[in-house]
C-alpha cells in the first residue's frame, strides 16, 4: 500500500498531487480491508490458496489502475485497467501513446508494476503453483528450496525470500550494466525492472529501438534470456558458484536452449534474403518474443508471414517454468512432445514399458493428465478470447495475435496490435476480454477456473 | 584352515565344495534345512541351521576358532551384519561378503574397512557376470574372453573355424601359419575333454581352444583366422531378463553406444527398469512368446543375451534365438548340471556367475603371490596370474629346463610394460607377472612354484 506514496514522493515532474490522492485512496481501501478481515489468518488451506492468489492479482490490478485514472493519462476506466493489468501480469501490452513525453512518474509507475508483478510471479510459479499442483507443476514440488513442511505459508515465505534476493540482485545488475552501456539513469532503472520481469514496458514509443545501441541490445538479450530461466535453477547454480554444468544438467534448460537456437535458425532462413533486417535485430526481436518480454527494436511483423507464424508459436511456448516468463512454459511443451513420441513408440512396441521422463525421473500418469488438461484449457481460453475480440469488430489477424499475446503475457502481437501500433484503438469489449486473458494466462488457467466451479464454494 | 561359510545357495555350495576338497575344515550355515541337507550329502563339512547373522548361530558354527568367514547369503544386509558380528564378537581375522546392491558396491571404498564395516573383500557376482557378458559382446566371435595383468593380456576362447588356417595345424607348426603374431594355445577341447595341449596336439575344426595373446593383437588375430569382428557400436542387442545382471549389462551396453532392448516378464520390475534406464526399450512380456519376439524383430538382432534367473528359460530362449539366426547368443547358467548340457544343444557361449564369484573368493583364500584366478572349460582347467619373486623357484631356469608340473603351460609374461608370449627358451624374471594354465590336479604344484624359498632368508 505504500508503493503509490513512495512514487509520489520520488517524482518531481508534476502530477504530485494526483499521486498523493491515488496513494491515499489505495491506503484507505487497504486499511478498511484490514479492519474487515479481522487479523492475520493462521493457517492457509489448499483451497484458500486458489482464492488468495486470484484475489491478489485482481485487486492489485484494480488498485494499480488508480494512478492512471487520477492523472488522466488514461481517458477511460477500461484503458486504465488494461494498462494496470498488463503491467502487473508482466504482459507489456500498452494503450499509451507518446511515452517519450509522459511524466516520469507514470513511466516509473508502469515499470514498477511490472517489476512487482514479476516478483509475485516467481513466488507463484516456484512456491505456490507446485503446492497447488497446477497443470503438472507438482513436478517441481520436491525441488523447491526451503523447509519441506506442508504448510503453504511457511514454505512460501522462506522460498520467496531467497528468490527475491536473486531477483533483486539481477535487477540491480541489469540496471548497472545498462547504465554503463550508456543509458540514462532513469531509463536504465526502468528497463532493468521491465527486462528482469519479462514485462516489456519501455519508456519510449520506439521501445529499445530508440537507443540505437548494439551494446544495449545485446545486454538486454542476455538479461531476457537469464530472466527466462527457472529461478530455482539460478538458485541451485548460485550455491555451486554458477557452474554451467548445473544449468546444462537441467532438462528444461537444454530444451529452452535448443528451442531458441532452432527458432533463430528457422527465422534466419526466412529472412536472409531481406537486406533490411540486421542479424542483431532478428536476435533481439526473436528472443524478446520467445521469452514473452515484448520489447522491439524494429517492426518484425513486416518481415514475412512465416516469421509471424513462428513468433506466434514461440509466444505459446514461452520461457521456463519458475521464471517471470509467460506462455505455456518450455517444460510443459517438452513433456507433451515427449508424450507424443511415447505414443508413437508404443505403436512400434505394443508390449513396451515406456515412461515419459524429465531429467532422470519418470512422470506419473496423473502429472501427464494435468498437463493435458492444462494444454486443452489453455487453447480453449485462447480460442474463446480470440473470438470475443473478433466479435467486437477487430480483424482476424489482430484478434488472434492479440489474444495470443495477452494470454501468453507477451504484449505486442501482429496486425493492429503489432510492435509499431498498440492496443489503444481496440474497442472496450475487446480490451475487457484481453484483460481477462492476461489474468488467466498469468494464473495458469486452473487457479482461476477452480473458482468458477460451484464445488469450490461448498463447505 | 577353519572356514565358516554363510549361505548354502549356489555360490556358498560351490565354495564350500572347493574348500572342503582342498582339505580345510568348513562349516556351512543356512536357515533352510533342505539346502543344508544337500550340502551335508555331497561333501564333508559341518552344517549349522539358523539365521546367519545371529551370534549364537555363528558360535555354533565355530566362528570363535575360524580364520575366515565367507558371507554368501542372498541378503546383502545379513551378509554385512554377519561380518560385523564375526568381527566384534569372535574376532575372525578375514571376512568376505557378497554384496549385490549397487548402492553399496559403488561406495565400497568408503564403506568397508577395518574401521568401518569390517569386510576385507566384497564380492558382487552380478557385477562380475555383467562385466563378463559385456566382454562377450565386445568380441562376438569368441566364446569367452578374460583379461589379465590389468587388461594387457587377453585370454581368448574360440572355436576353430572350419575353413580357417588353424584347422588341421599342430601346435608345433603354429608359427608357420601365423608368422609375425605371437600367440600361445593354452587349452584345447576335443570331444568335450579339456586338456593343456602339447606340441603334437592337432587342432581340428570345431575344437575349442584358449589362446593367450597381447590385447593389442586381439583384433588382428581374429581377422587373420577369419573370425571377423563386426561393428563396435550401434549393434542391436536383445536382453531377456531385467534382474541385477540384465540391468547392469543394459547400462554398460548403452554407454558403449549399442541399441538395447530388454524383455522382462514382471510388470513391476519392467516399470522400474523403464524408470532407471535412460535409453533403450523395455518390453514387458514373456520371452518364450513367439509373437512377442517377432514383434520386437528378433531376427534383426545382432546379439541375444539370455540373462534371467531361470536357467531353463535362458536355455530355451537362447535356442529360439538360434532358430531366428541371431548371430551371437550368450546364455547365463547358474546350475552346474546344465554346464555340459548346453554345449550339446549348440550353445557354446555360456556365462556362469557362480564360477566368477567362486574364483574371486578362492583367489583370496589361496596362499602365495597369486593375484588372479579363474576357471576354463567346464572347470577342469585353472588360470592363474602370479607375480614371480626373486626367490621363487620359477625364476631359476629357462622354461624348457624348469620341469613344470604336468598339464601346465605358461601362457604369457608381462615384464614392465611389455607382453611376452614365451617359448621354451624364455625365462621368467623376478617381478614378472605370469599367466599360466594348469589342470586342477597340478594346482598345488604350480602354487609351490611361486612360493618364496625360505633358504634365502
Amino acid at each position: 500500500m505504500m508503493i503509490p506514496l513512495l512514487i509520489a514522493v520520488y517524482d518531481q515532474s508534476g502530477h504530485v498531487m494526483d499521486f498523493v490522492w491515488s496513494g491515499l485512496i489505495v491506503l484507505a481501501i487497504g486499511v478498511v480491508m484490514m479492519k474487515l478481515s479481522g487479523g492475520p489468518i493462521e493457517q492457509v488451506s489448499h483451497k484458500d490458496g486458489f482464492l488468495i492468489v486470484t484475489l491478489a492479482w485482481v485487486s492489485l490490478a484494480l488498485l494499480g489502475a488508480v494512478p492512471f485514472w487520477m492523472t488522466g493519462i488514461c481517458h477511460t476506466v477500461m484503458d486504465g485497467l488494461f494498462e494496470s493489468t498488463s503491467g502487473l501480469t508482466t504482459t507489456g501490452a500498452t494503450v499509451l501513446v507518446g511515452l517519450d513525453y509522459m511524466p516520469h512518474s507514470i513511466l516509473f509507475w508502469r515499470s514498477m508494476q511490472e517489476w512487482v508483478g514479476g516478483m509475485g510471479i516467481i513466488v507463484l510459479a516456484v512456491a505456490v503453483m507446485p503446492l497447488l499442483g497446477i497443470g503438472g507443476m507438482q513436478l517441481f514440488r520436491a525441488e523447491v528450496p526451503g523447509p519441506t513442511k506442508d504448510k503453504l505459508t511457511a514454505r512460501v515465505t522462506e522460498t520467496a525470500k531467497v528468490l527475491w534476493y536473486i531477483y533483486l540482485a539481477m535487477t540491480l545488475f541489469t540496471a548497472v550494466s545498462l547504465w554503463l552501456a550508456g543509458m540514462g539513469t532513469f531509463d536504465a532503472i526502468n528497463h532493468a525492472m521491465t527486462t528482469v520481469a519479462i514485462g516489456g514496458f519501455s519508456t519510449h514509443d520506439a521501445s529499445i529501438g530508440y537507443f540505437h545501441s548494439q551494446t544495449i541490445q545485446y545486454l538486454i538479450i542476455l538479461f531476457m534470456l537469464l530472466a527466462g530461466i527457472n529461478f530455482t535453477l539460478h538458485f541451485a547454480a548460485m550455491r555451486k558458484g554458477f557452474s554451467p554444468k548445473i544449468y546444462w544438467r537441467d532438462d528444461e534448460f537444454r530444451a529452452y536452449g535448443k528451442w531458441l537456437a532452432l527458432l533463430l535458425f528457422c527465422i534466419a532462413l526466412l529472412i536472409y534474403r531481406n537486406p533490411d533486417v540486421a542479424w542483431s535485430d532478428e536476435l533481439f526481436n526473436v528472443v524478446s518474443i520467445a521469452t514473452t518480454t515484448g520489447f522491439a527494436v524494429s517492426d518484425y511483423s513486416l518481415w514475412s508471414p512465416g516469421v509471424s507464424m513462428l513468433l506466434l508459436v514461440a509466444m505459446f511456448i514461452g520461457g521456463c517454468a519458475g521464471s517471470t516468463a509467460g506462455g505455456m512454459k518450455v517444460v510443459r511443451v517438452l513433456l507433451l512432445f515427449r508424450q507424443g513420441l511415447r505414443e508413437v513408440r508404443r505403436l512400434i512396441h505394443p508390449h513396451g514399458v515406456i515412461h515419459v521422463k524429465l531429467g532422470s525421473s519418470s512422470l506419473t500418469p496423473s502429472v501427464m493428465q494435468s498437463l493435458w488438461g492444462f494444454f486443452v484449457l489453455y487453447m480453449v481460453c485462447f480460442g474463446v478470447v480470440a473470438i470475443l475480440v473478433a466479435a467486437t469488430g477487430v480483424d482476424m489477424a489482430t484478434s488472434i495475435s492479440a489474444a495470443a499475446a495477452c494470454i501468453t503475457n507477451t504484449g505486442p502481437g501482429f496486425g493492429q496490435v503489432g510492435p509499431a501500433d498498440n492496443y489503444l484503438m481496440l474497442p472496450d469489449g475487446a480490451k475487457a476480454a484481453l484483460i481477462f486473458a492476461m489474468i488467466l494466462g498469468r494464473l495458469e488457467i486452473f487457479t482461476f477456473f477452480v473458482l468458477l466451479v460451484p464445488e469450490f464454494w461448498r463447505k | 584352515m577353519n572356514i565358516v561359510i554363510l549361505g548354502a545357495g549356489e555360490v556358498g555350495f560351490n565354495i564350500a565344495q572347493r574348500l572342503a576338497t582342498e582339505g580345510n575344515d568348513v562349516s556351512v550355515v543356512d536357515n533352510n534345512a533342505e539346502r543344508l541337507q544337500r550340502v551335508a550329502d555331497s561333501m564333508d563339512v559341518q552344517t549349522v541351521l539358523g539365521h546367519a547373522s545371529h551370534p549364537t548361530v555363528l558360535e555354533r558354527a565355530g566362528a570363535i576358532n575360524a580364520e575366515l568367514l565367507i558371507a554368501a547369503t542372498v541378503d546383502d544386509e545379513t551378509n554385512m551384519l554377519a561380518c560385523q558380528v564375526a568381527h566384534s564378537l569372535f574376532k575372525v581375522p578375514v571376512k568376505m561378503a557378497r554384496v549385490r546392491n549397487n548402492d553399496y558396491v559403488d561406495r565400497a571404498a568408503q564403506l568397508f574397512g577395518r574401521d568401518d564395516l569390517p569386510i576385507d573383500l566384497v564380492i558382487s557376482p552380478e557385477k562380475e557376470a555383467a562385466k563378463a557378458i559385456v566382454r562377450r559382446v565386445q568380441v562376438v566371435s569368441a566364446m569367452d574372453m578374460q583379461e589379465f595383468a590389468d587388461g594387457r593380456i587377453c585370454l581368448l576362447g574360440i572355436q576353430v573355424p572350419p575353413k580357417s588356417d588353424l584347422a588341421g595345424v599342430s601346435v608345433a607348426d603354429l608359427h608357420e601359419v601365423l608368422p609375425d603374431l605371437p600367440i600361445n594355445i593354452v587349452a584345447h577341447e576335443h570331444n568335450d575333454k579339456w586338456l593343456v595341449p602339447t606340441a603334437s596336439t592337432v587342432l581340428l575344426s570345431g575344437d575349442s581352444i584358449y589362446v593367450t595373446l597381447d590385447s593389442d593383437d586381439l583384433h588382428r588375430f581374429l581377422d587373420l583366422i577369419g573370425l571377423d569382428d563386426r561393428k563396435q557400436t550401434g549393434r542391436n542387442v536383445m536382453i531377456v531378463g531385467g534382474g541385477h545382471v540384465g540391468y547392469q549389462v543394459a547400462l554398460r551396453l548403452h554407454q558403449m553406444g549399442h541399441a538395447v532392448k530388454i524383455v522382462e516378464h514382471n510388470r513391476d520390475r519392467a516399470e522400474w527398469l523403464a524408470q532407471h534406464l535412460d535409453a533403450g526399450t523395455v518390453i514387458c512380456g514373456d520371452a518364450l512368446d513367439k509373437s512377442l519376439l517377432e514383434e520386437e524383430s528378433i531376427h534383426q538382432m545382432d546379439d541375444f543375451l539370455a540373462l534371467t534367473n531361470d536357467d531353463e528359460v535362458n536355455i530355451l530362449c537362447s535356442m529360439i534365438s538360434r532358430q531366428y539366426k541371431v548371430p551371437h547368443t550368450v546364455t547365463l547358467i547358474n546350475r552346474e548340471i546344465y554346464g555340459g548340457l548346453v554345449r550339446a544343444v549348440g550353445l557354446t557361449n555360456v556365462v556362469s556367475p557362480r564360477f566368477t564369484t567362486a574364483a574371486s573368493i578362492l583367489r583370496h583364500v589361496r596362499r602365495g603371490r597369486i593375484v588372479g584366478f579363474s576357471s576354463l572349460g567346464s572347470g577342469e582347467l585353472e588360470v592363474l596370474e602370479a607375480e614371480a619373486m626373486a626367490t621363487s623357484r620359477i625364476v631359476a631356469a629357462p622354461l624348457a629346463a624348469l620341469r613344470l608340473p604336468e598339464h601346465t603351460i605358461i601362457g604369457a609374461i608381462v615384464r614392465g610394460d611389455a607382453v611376452i608370449i614365451p617359448d621354451g627358451g624364455s625365462q621368467v624374471a623376478s617381478g614378472d607377472h605370469v599367466v599360466m594354465i594348469t589342470h586342477k590336479s597340478s594346482l598345488r604344484a604350480v602354487e609351490r612354484l611361486f612360493e618364496v624359498n625360505l633358504e634365502f632368508f
